[in-house]
């Protein structure tokens, strides 16, 4: 089985998403042009539109690595939304405290502590996964749950301030650059120097993926666990490790969020990023350029959503975003393309 | 009142949406397939019974338009797998994150709200206290009704056998002239219908809809059906140890001072523990997420 | 008169392999019909699209000269033909009684069923345990199971995949009994083998087929089995089969024993074995599959012995990675040896995949993924990795040939008397006696979770059967 070309899923996933916007406007009451011109307008449309689509592109990107190393392990991370908000408050917790430190120290600081709590936050899925046998896309759900709750008794427990959701701004020199202090037309956008840290991860990713050992022994027991076990490689091990990176890497989506846009962590901050990194990495299907193109989509979905949020709810997105992963998963589906054509074959035959 | 006066009443009532997700659950895995979309299920019936009852004034019309809604979905979801081959959990991900979007969607639309929807009217105005109303409820009577049935009907009739061979060799159930697909593809619907009568049940019981009312009782039910190790009835009463959590949390949180995000927890904490205890895929449907060829 | 016909079915997988070329027969009713070739000849592709199991690319299946309509296998059973699989087609966490009950449509009413199954119990002379777990049967048993269920539904035309290829050889007579019972009644029997014998002894006509196309169809002559006729007629039934490629490997005569490599010894679930594997010698193990062939390999891997070396038996499940390149199948498990620190080196990984692709004759392209590679090519990965192995001295091969053609067997053959002679210790363990007495120095044999004995590969067939079958010479 052929898997359709990474840069045709892309297309497909934009021309898909264009479509199934336009018919949602459409039944909505809305314009379908009018709209799509606004949704241009305030996305690509302007330098501060770019800003915003591309901050919202950079957690996507992150969570999207995530899930796509776990996959590549056989393993649905779908946790990396509960591994990202435990690493977010641990970020802002730890950053809270780390006042006096120099910048440069502390920000590399403040990023192991997002992959060491994203990699905690996925352990326990992991050990019930080798032990217990526990498949874990119920228990990454129920972690994400779990993390709801865990971040609402932390914040009311004391770790926000007084009489609000949110915890105590971070130093500024542990505060990732915005980017409109070079791009005046970028003023006002959230859009940081985290961008280039997720370039970084995306080329760190690559290489571990495709050129080392260890990342290929992941995707091999993803492929085959059983004979990788024959030949000795350790199966259990390398399982537990993938999921506790990919909740490593989901943790570091925390840089664009707390460390480039805000500069504290609030309940809420950076919530779906976990969900749409997920349909990212599902509709990208291992291409680390498509997950930037589709996380760009994803983001301009969605900061295209809030610009068009007087006229169309922008929940419609999250539904444009199903849509697609349907669309891009039956472009792969043997089924689909042998249906077409024995549709042909039967019509073409002689009765 | 004692507290267990009121629990108990509360955890039946609220049982129903677990233990319907779950033997809708038990349904569709039986048949081979994983259904990680059933909190899709809930709350898209949860949406369709309200909007509808509210559109016709009519609340038997609500039940049927959840239990159609939810039909679909599942509709949706079995096609996809069994007839398309697209993978369980990418088609349960994109069905849960319409559902959860589209209400939303729908909600701000129709009904100008981001929270809740207006009211609905009962379905029936039953007489007595907590127990006798929750007893007597005509959505808790047909899930019972419909627990019982889908026990025997797994058990004794030639669409039950269908759905375990189906589940437990494809191969050799299609070789014996079962259709598998469309075994499946019926298995899934009429199983979301199932966990779509816990969805209505559940707009119904709060009179309204309310944005993201399912609350990952779908997802708690997939365990249940886990640790129930496929069995309805098993499934059902481990429902009922969840429900009495979240009745347990909504006692205490009127009664004590306690957190409501520690109590809002307790269910996914339970299932969480409750994990440890199965040993690695015991007893599963040895042809759940395999094709027939 | 001819029941079922197969008019010049055509059958291509993956456009690569033809499995099956322009085949023609027809099935007469009152008969027992073998079609016998070896191994990937095209025998169960031709049936299983006569049992409406597999598409044909082009041709038909007619039943009373009537086309299979729609093709597929509750289509067939409709217009009754069954077929009973090499592989059982039986739910193991469902009852006999259910199995049953699924070869039929409409209404489920088991207790109904159960009367007319034992009703078909009696007619065949056998009995079953109705309310087990299919998991539970011995082989003939589901074997049994698998007939009640196709006469049930009054097939016409009954369709055995390989009956025999699991079963004891008192057994083999009870079966071909059952058969011509089944044939006399009307029904025309058709017999997938490629056990000579038994068409010589129980079949009334044979088909041969060799590479996907069908040589010849014949009656088998009547009349004893050691008669002048019959003997020249399996003389050329048998040429006809192997076709006149000649096995090299057959002549190559091993040299003396040197030292003792492998000790084997209280093997749980095999009692009885003591075994030692020489330098230079080729140590066979014989006997029907699940008698404790897989509790000796677990042994063995279980020693984490990095001198010893295996090849899994099932390359599908434990030895290949479909989606990966051929190169990366040859080095799995070893990219220690070709990675510089954390990363991998290209050059190195290539030189050693080539280097080890040359070990078992791989010729094709290293970067073809594996799924796009024949059986055959499959084989020579996992073989060719197994063989490369850095220091392994001992070299463990579990039908090192099966689901291979011809050619790449005789290839893979070749290649393991190669590491023979170069001073390894080779066990191989086949329930392919041809395979064994091409390859070993001498053969033990196990039967019953115990070891019956030991043989020289030229023992005579009936005495190598009867020890395999009963642990008895």
């Amino acid at each position: 089985m052929k898997a359709t070309h990474p840069g045709a899923r892309v297309l497909l996933g934009v021309l898909v998403a264009c479509i199934a916007f336009e018919v949602m406007v459409f039944l909505y009451g809305e314009s379908p042009r009018e709209m799509l011109s606004l949704l241009y307008e305030g996305t690509w449309g302007s330098v501060y539109g770019v800003g915003q689509v591309l901050y919202k592109a950079t957690p996507l990107f992150i969570t999207a690595l995530a899930v796509d190393f776990g996959l590549r392990a056989g393993l649905f991370n779908i946790g990396t939304e509960g591994q990202l908000s435990i690493a977010s408050l641990a970020v802002a917790v730890a950053g809270s405290h780390l006042g006096m430190m120099p910048g440069a120290l502390g920000i590399v600081l403040l990023f192991a502590v997002a992959v060491v709590s994203g990699a905690l936050y996925a352990a326990l899925p992991a050990l019930l996964k080798v032990r217990f046998g526990a498949h874990e896309v119920i228990s990454t759900i129920m972690m994400n749950r779990v993390a709801d709750g865990l971040v609402g008794l932390a914040l009311g427990a004391g770790l926000a301030l007084p009489g609000t959701v949110q915890t105590t701004p971070l130093a500024p020199q542990l505060t990732l650059t915005k980017l409109e202090a070079w791009v005046p037309g970028l003023s006002g956008s959230s859009v940081s120097t985290a961008v280039f840290v997720a370039a970084l991860v995306g080329v760190v990713y690559w290489v571990v993926v495709s050129r080392s050992r260890f990342g290929r022994e992941v995707t091999f027991v993803g492929w085959n666990p059983v004979a990788c076990a024959h030949e000795r490689i350790p199966v259990a091990r390398r399982t537990v490790q993938a999921l506790l990176l990919s909740g490593a890497i989901a943790g570091l989506a925390s840089s664009a969020t707390v460390l480039g846009a805000k500069g504290y962590f609030e309940q809420g901050l950076g919530a779906g990023a976990g969900f749409s990194g997920l349909a990212v990495a599902l509709i990208a299907k291992r291409n680390i350029p498509s997950m930037i193109f589709v996380a760009l989509l994803f983001g301009t979905l969605q900061q295209g959503g809030l610009f068009i949020n007087g006229h169309v709810p922008k929940e419609a997105m999250e539904v444009l975003f199903a849509v697609v992963i349907v669309a891009v998963a039956l472009s792969d589906s043997p089924s689909v393309l042998a249906l077409l054509t024995r549709r042909r074959a039967r019509a073409g035959a002689p009765s | 009142m004692s507290i267990l006066g009121s629990v108990l009443p509360e955890t039946l009532r609220m049982s129903v949406p677990y233990a319907m997700a779950a033997a809708g659950g038990v349904l569709c895995e039986r048949s081979g397939v994983v259904n990680i979309g059933l909190e899709g299920v809930l709350l898209t019936s949860s949406f369709a019974s309200v909007a509808c009852a509210l559109a016709t004034h009519s609340p038997v019309l609500g039940v049927v338009a959840g239990l159609v809604a939810g039909g679909a979905v599942g509709l949706l979801h079995g096609t996809l797998f069994a007839r398309l081959r697209v993978n369980a959990i990418v088609s349960g991900v994109a069905i849960n994150l319409a559902a959860a979007g589209g209400t939303r969607f729908l909600l701000r639309g129709w009904f100008g709200s981001s929270s809740n929807s207006p009211d609905i009217p009962a379905l029936v105005a039953l007489p007595g206290g907590p127990f006798t109303r929750t007893l007597l409820d005509p959505l808790f009577l047909l899930s019972v009704v419909s627990v019982v049935v889908l026990t025997l009907a797994l058990s004794r009739t030639r669409f039950g056998l269908d759905v375990r061979a189906s589940g437990e060799d494809p191969v050799a159930a299609h070789a014996l002239g079962v259709d598998v697909v469309r075994t499946r593809v019926l298995a899934v619907t009429l199983g979301s219908v199932l966990c779509a009568l816990g969805g209505v049940a559940l707009s119904y019981d709060q009179h309204q809809f309310q944005s993201g009312m399912s609350g990952g009782r779908g997802f708690i039910a997939l365990a249940a059906v886990i640790l129930s190790r496929w069995r309805p009835a098993l499934a059902v009463v481990l429902c009922l140890g969840f429900a009495s959590l979240d009745a347990l949390g909504n006692v205490l949180q009127n009664s004590t001072h306690l957190p409501p995000d520690a109590l809002s927890m307790l269910p996914f904490v339970a299932t969480l523990a409750s994990l440890f205890l199965v040993k690695r895929g015991q007893l599963a449907p040895e042809g759940l997420g395999k094709h027939a060829d | 008169m001819a029941i079922l016909e197969l008019r010049s079915l055509c059958k291509t997988y993956g456009g690569e392999n033809l499995a099956v070329k322009d085949a023609s027969v027809a099935f007469d009713k009152g008969r027992v019909h073998a079609v016998c070739g070896e191994n990937g000849a095209g025998k169960s592709t031709l049936l299983r699209m006569a049992a409406g199991l597999v598409l044909p690319d082009e041709g038909a299946v007619l039943v009373d000269g009537k086309p299979l309509a729609p093709h597929t296998p509750s289509g067939a059973r409709a217009m009754g033909v069954a077929m009973v699989t090499q592989h059982f087609a039986l739910a193991p966490a469902l009852t006999v009684l259910e199995n049953i009950a699924l070869g039929e449509r409409g209404p489920l009413d088991l207790e109904k069923l159960a009367v007319r199954v034992a009703a078909v119990e009696k007619r065949l002379g056998v009995s079953l345990s109705l309310s087990a777990r299919a998991s539970e049967l011995s082989v003939g048993d589901k074997q049994r199971t698998e007939l009640c269920r196709a006469l049930l539904s009054s097939a016409r035309v009954l369709i055995l995949d390989e009956p025999t290829a699991i079963l004891a050889r008192s057994e083999v007579t009870v079966l071909y009994t059952l058969l011509r019972k089944i044939a006399d009644e009307g029904t025309a029997v058709v017999v997938v083998t490629h056990k000579l014998d038994e068409i010589a002894e129980f079949c009334d006509a044979v088909t041969v087929m060799r590479r996907g196309v069908i040589l010849l169809t014949s009656d088998v002559p009547k009349g004893d089995r050691s008669s002048a006729e019959k003997a020249a007629f399996m003389q050329d039934v048998t040429q006809q089969i192997m076709g006149e490629a000649k096995d090299v490997a057959k002549d190559r005569k091993s040299k003396e024993p040197g030292a003792a490599l492998l000790s084997v010894a209280d093997v749980a679930g095999l009692s009885g074995l003591s075994l030692t594997v020489h330098a230079g010698e080729v140590v066979g193990v014989a006997g029907i599959e699940g008698n404790g062939q897989s509790e000796l390999v677990l042994a063995l891997f279980r020693r984490a012995d990095p001198n010893i070396s295996f090849v899994h038996e099932d390359r599908h499940l434990m030895g290949l990675l479909l989606p990966a390149t051929a190169a990366e199948n040859l080095v799995l498990g070893d990219l220690d040896l070709v990675s510089r620190g954390p990363l991998i080196d290209a050059a190195l990984l290539m030189a050693e995949a080539e280097s080890r692709a040359k070990r078992s004759a791989y010729t094709q392209s290293l970067s073809l993924l594996a799924s796009e590679l024949s059986g055959g090519n499959q084989q020579k990965l996992v073989v060719g990795r197994a063989l490369g192995r850095k220091n392994a001295r001992v070299f463990v091969f579990v039908h090192p040939t099966r689901g291979v053609d011809i050619g790449a067997a005789r290839e893979i053959h070749a290649r393991i008397l190669d590491v023979r002679d170069s001073g390894a210790a080779v066990l191989v363990i086949s329930s392919d006696t041809d395979e064994l007495r091409t390859l070993a120095t001498r053969i033990v044999v196990v039967a019953k979770h115990a070891f019956a004995g030991e043989v020289p590969p030229d023992v005579p067939e009936e005495k190598l059967g009867r020890l395999m079958l009963s642990g008895e010479a």
